[in-house]
């Protein structure tokens, strides 16, 4: 996974992997590196205009938007990966078990996940929302609902196409316990494409809390969550760094996630061979 | 007679910084010739007749190829649209790719006659015809019907329909029956034989399998690692072979009327990848008749006429 | 058609049918569970701060508070089969008529952001899958990056902000201008309603006011499909048929419109149904920008007036929505794929 570096080709691909790292170093080490408290409220200096001191300018209650812009990455990056991890687990228990069975089991899942593929998180969300009151619980619960099915589609999938391989019954013919074959051989084999899905669903997971925190329930202010923050500055419009800049954020960490994504599934996917292999004649 | 398709140095490599994989190939085919390209996987068989057909989108072509006097490599897209089809139809390998799965076969049979300009209802009448000689049972119902209804002996069946729907004046047939039956593979070849003499076709019959080749072709190319190493009349290659590779492939053929062949016969080794072609002689590390000066000559031999045909073996003299 | 393939349509159907009932039985069950679980007691909050406590239990037994699970599900269920979706509390109307109401402009909303998508994206993927690694090729991938990264809202405000407050191209806000505001059509479809009104003035209007949020909403769209149909028309285009198609000597146009698009957009028309739903789930984003009215603006106000029912109400008419969109696309698929109407059912 890591000579991942060896295939970056363009600079634009070079800069994605950069910037990976870099927002996840920010996240990780954003407390130390934050000039001023995301938290600290100082209405004699509400809504400046971007400075040396105000990297980024401050909001509607005199924070400092550079600073509130670190520590959403934390924030943000923290959801998005516990969301994905519950669901990645979620999705492949029910992918293996399903690709495994086979029969009526494995339809009767399918089916059961066909129903939901694709469900608008967004709606599912309000409704959690409603029920148990606006915030990051009820973003990330209407997220796991939705979004496991992809990962098990994708499981079943892949196992199916490995099972069948030749190791794998090679290791069979040889008595290896069931269990062994599924950690050792199974996963590792099949799921390297599972790293294509998360690094695409980081991106598509980041649009999503951050837009149902702008529409208020998601995060709540004075949360330093970037979309909260975007719909809080809303309604300053002079002062455009109060949305510009968490939007900006939202826009490069999603789009160098899906830039690595879409390099992962180059690499990763034979199926889109760049040149088609020379007939034997 | 003026050649059909003549071939000079051609060769061709799939990108800039690789091998060529077949280089400075040149041959001729008459009118009504029935050709044979012979050789094992990999020897570059189809890469000759597909690309410079332009049919293989990513191959980096030079040399000269001329249908009919017209030079096709380089040649536009509208002029070889002008050729394909029209004057030089092709029947591919496996008749389960071949056609379009989304389409109708009547439809993609007439395709070809509609875009020339044919009314529909002259193009479905030809087509009808088409299919009827070419042994589709029904053809008038079965026009309506797609791919996956019909099976592989019909499907190639099909298929060798389409390459004569423009009524061309060379098919090429590319294994047209690797993925066939043997039973069906005969009724096969039958036909493209049968279609060949009466519209009077040259044919290019590309394959591996030798037994094809004695029964279907008037003379026959023996291809190794890109290069043409034999050009004989096919009778003649299989009673006197004018090339050790010729010779060690008829002798693979297993021999039913020999009481002590205890072994089958084979040519040790394998055939080398474009990037990997043996200095001297490309098949020299596999002959069983090959000696030091095989190794040394600078580049593989070229074809030399020899007796009834040409050679590309320099001891054919004392060999053969 | 045969008589067999007629058969197995119509398994198919109704094997998709049964489907989509049982998808609408569970969506049911959590709508209502989502309402079930809501903390506090609806019955303290419909009777009033000033109620007696008789009058919360009379009002618990008449809303069936006191009946267990199964069977609030079920009076659920019969209230739902009658279009009984409850009272909203903050406009007192029956849910299921607000929904009716503000249902069409979500409608346009989608629709127009779907026009949009197939409108570009189809043809910016061809492009890019028959420029395969050209310079064109690489700038759209960029392009789809970063429509793929950026937020609906964001793109939405900035789009407002220069393209409408700046400059004033298109309006800032609404469905209609204020001189058009008292325009009522009969099915709440404007542009369906005013072309039969021959209203052509509000027909424009409401073409100007679409523009910007529909666009806005379709960005994220676009960039997945574009790049879905450039990867499976890469795929298609290294098929057998397509050498075979080359060979008879027809237009490269029509090698790569009537052969390979053809089969590349069977997997692209099932993930534009896809997408239905969850544009219908992204209007609020778009509703709340460009202040239009919608249902997803009409969820939001439930929830910040925590009246459970209309959020639910929302979420029910939006699964339902989604559902009968994935009937119809698998239904579509059917006649897409031939060979669909052949094989036995199994290998769905």
């Amino acid at each position: 996974m890591f000579k991942l570096f060896n295939y970056l080709r363009s600079p634009i691909e070079k800069g994605a992997m950069i910037f990976v790292v870099f927002i996840v170093f920010i996240a990780l080490m954003g407390s130390y590196l934050a000039p001023h408290d995301p938290y600290e409220a100082n209405f004699k200096n509400t809504l400046s205009a971007p400075s040396i001191d105000y990297l980024f300018g401050t909001d509607a209650a005199g924070r400092d938007v550079f600073s509130r812009v670190i520590y959403g990455a934390r924030l943000t990056l923290a959801t998005t990966l516990f969301v994905i991890a519950i669901v990645a687990i979620i999705g492949i228990f029910v992918g293996i078990i399903s690709a495994l069975s086979g029969g009526v089991i494995d339809n009767l899942l399918m089916r059961f996940t066909d129903i939901w593929l694709g469900f608008p998180p967004l709606i599912l969300a309000l409704g959690f929302a409603a029920s148990f009151g606006a915030g990051m619980k009820a973003a990330i619960l209407a997220l796991i609902f939705t979004w496991w099915p992809n990962y098990a589609r994708l499981s079943r999938a892949l196992i199916l196409e490995t099972k069948d391989k030749d190791y794998i019954l090679s290791a069979k013919a040889m008595g290896v316990p069931n269990l062994r074959i599924i950690f050792s051989h199974l996963i590792p084999n099949a799921f390297d494409v599972l790293f294509v899905q998360i690094s695409l669903d980081v991106a598509a997971v980041i649009l999503v809390i951050s837009g149902l925190s702008f529409i208020g329930v998601g995060a709540q202010i004075p949360l330093a969550e970037w979309g909260a923050m975007i719909a809080d500055g809303r309604s300053a419009s002079k002062a455009w760094w109060v949305v510009f800049f968490p939007g900006l954020a939202i826009l490069l960490t999603a789009t160098s996630f899906n830039l690595i994504g879409d390099v992962l599934r180059r690499e990763l996917d034979p199926t889109l061979s760049k040149v088609k292999n020379e007939k034997p004649s | 007679m003026k050649n059909l398709l003549e071939l000079n140095s051609v060769s061709v490599r799939f990108s800039p910084d690789e091998n060529d994989v077949i280089d400075n190939l040149s041959f001729e085919i008459k009118k009504g010739e029935s050709l044979g390209i012979a050789g094992e996987s990999g020897s570059g068989k189809t890469v000759s007749m597909l690309s410079i057909l332009g049919l293989m989108p990513q191959a980096i072509l030079n040399g000269s190829a001329k249908f009919d006097g017209e030079e096709l490599i380089g040649a536009s897209n509208v002029v070889l649209n002008k050729i394909r089809g029209k004057r030089i139809g092709l029947v591919l390998q496996n008749p389960f790719t071949a056609l379009d799965p989304m389409l109708r076969i009547g439809d993609q049979i007439s395709e070809g006659l509609i875009s020339e300009g044919w009314s529909r209802r002259n193009a479905k009448n030809h087509t009808i015809n088409l299919l009827d000689e070419v042994g589709v049972p029904s053809p008038k119902e079965r026009f309506f019907d797609y791919p996956h209804q019909f099976s592989g002996g019909m499907r190639q069946r099909i298929v060798i329909a389409i390459a004569l729907s423009q009524d061309p004046e060379l098919l090429i047939a590319d294994e047209p029956t690797t993925a066939l039956d043997v039973r069906v593979q005969k009724q096969v070849m039958q036909l493209i034989k049968k279609e060949c003499l009466d519209r009077g076709m040259g044919l290019v019959l590309i394959t591996h399998d030798l037994g094809l080749i004695s029964n279907y072709t008037d003379r026959v190319l023996m291809m190794y690692a890109g290069k043409i190493v034999e050009d004989s009349p096919s009778k003649k290659m299989f009673e006197n072979p004018l090339h050790p590779y010729s010779k060690g492939l008829i002798d693979c053929l297993p021999n039913l009327n020999v009481d002590d062949q205890k072994f089958l016969t084979t040519i040790p080794g394998n055939p080398p990848q474009s990037n990997d072609f043996p200095n001297g002689c490309r098949f020299h590390p596999r002959c069983s008749f090959s000696n030091v000066d095989c190794k040394v000559i600078d580049k593989h031999p070229p074809l030399e006429k020899y007796k009834w045909g040409s050679s590309g073996c320099i001891h054919v003299k004392e060999l053969f | 058609m045969s008589f067999e393939s007629i058969k197995n349509i119509s398994l198919y159907i109704i094997q998709r049918i049964v489907l989509t009932i049982i998808a609408l039985v569970v969506l049911s069950f959590i709508t209502f569970s989502l309402s079930y679980i809501v903390p506090g007691d609806a019955a303290l909050v419909a009777a009033g701060p000033s109620a007696g406590k008789e009058k919360i239990e009379q009002l618990r037994v008449e809303m069936g508070l006191n009946l267990p699970f199964y069977e609030q599900y079920f009076v659920y269920l019969t209230k739902l089969s009658r279009g009984d979706l409850g009272k909203s509390w903050f406009t007192h109307q029956p849910i299921l008529n607000d929904i009716k109401d503000l249902l069409p402009a979500s409608a346009e909303l989608v629709f127009f952001a779907m026009l949009f998508n197939i409108i570009i994206a189809i043809p910016l993927g061809v492009l890019a899958a028959t420029k395969r690694d050209s310079k064109t090729d690489f700038s759209i991938r960029i392009l789809v990056m970063i429509g793929a990264g950026i937020p609906i809202f964001w793109l939405g405000l900035l789009l407002q902000h220069f393209l409408a407050s700046e400059t004033g191209l298109f309006p800032i806000a609404g469905r209609l201008s204020f001189s058009n505001r008292n325009f009522e059509g009969s099915t709440g479809f404007l542009f369906f309603d005013s072309v039969v009104q021959g209203e052509w003035g509000v027909f424009w209007d409401s073409i100007w006011h679409i523009i910007l949020p529909a666009f806005t909403l379709s960005v994220l769209f676009i960039a997945v499909i574009t790049r879905t149909t450039r990867s499976t028309l890469m795929r298609a285009l290294e098929e057998d048929f397509i050498t075979l198609a080359r060979s008879k000597g027809i237009s490269e146009y029509r090698v790569i419109i009537k052969h390979a698009l053809r089969n590349a957009l069977v997997p692209t028309v099932t993930i534009l149904g896809m997408q239905v739903g969850w544009m219908m789930g992204a209007t609020v984003l778009v509703e709340e920008i460009f202040g239009r009215p919608g249902i997803g603006k009409y969820a939001v106000k439930a929830v910040t007036q925590s009246d459970i029912h209309g959020v639910v109400g929302v979420v029910l008419i939006v699964g339902i929505i989604f559902i009968f969109s994935n009937l119809i696309v698998d239904i579509v698929h059917l006649f897409l794929n031939p060979r669909l109407r052949k094989n036995s059912i199994g290998n769905l």
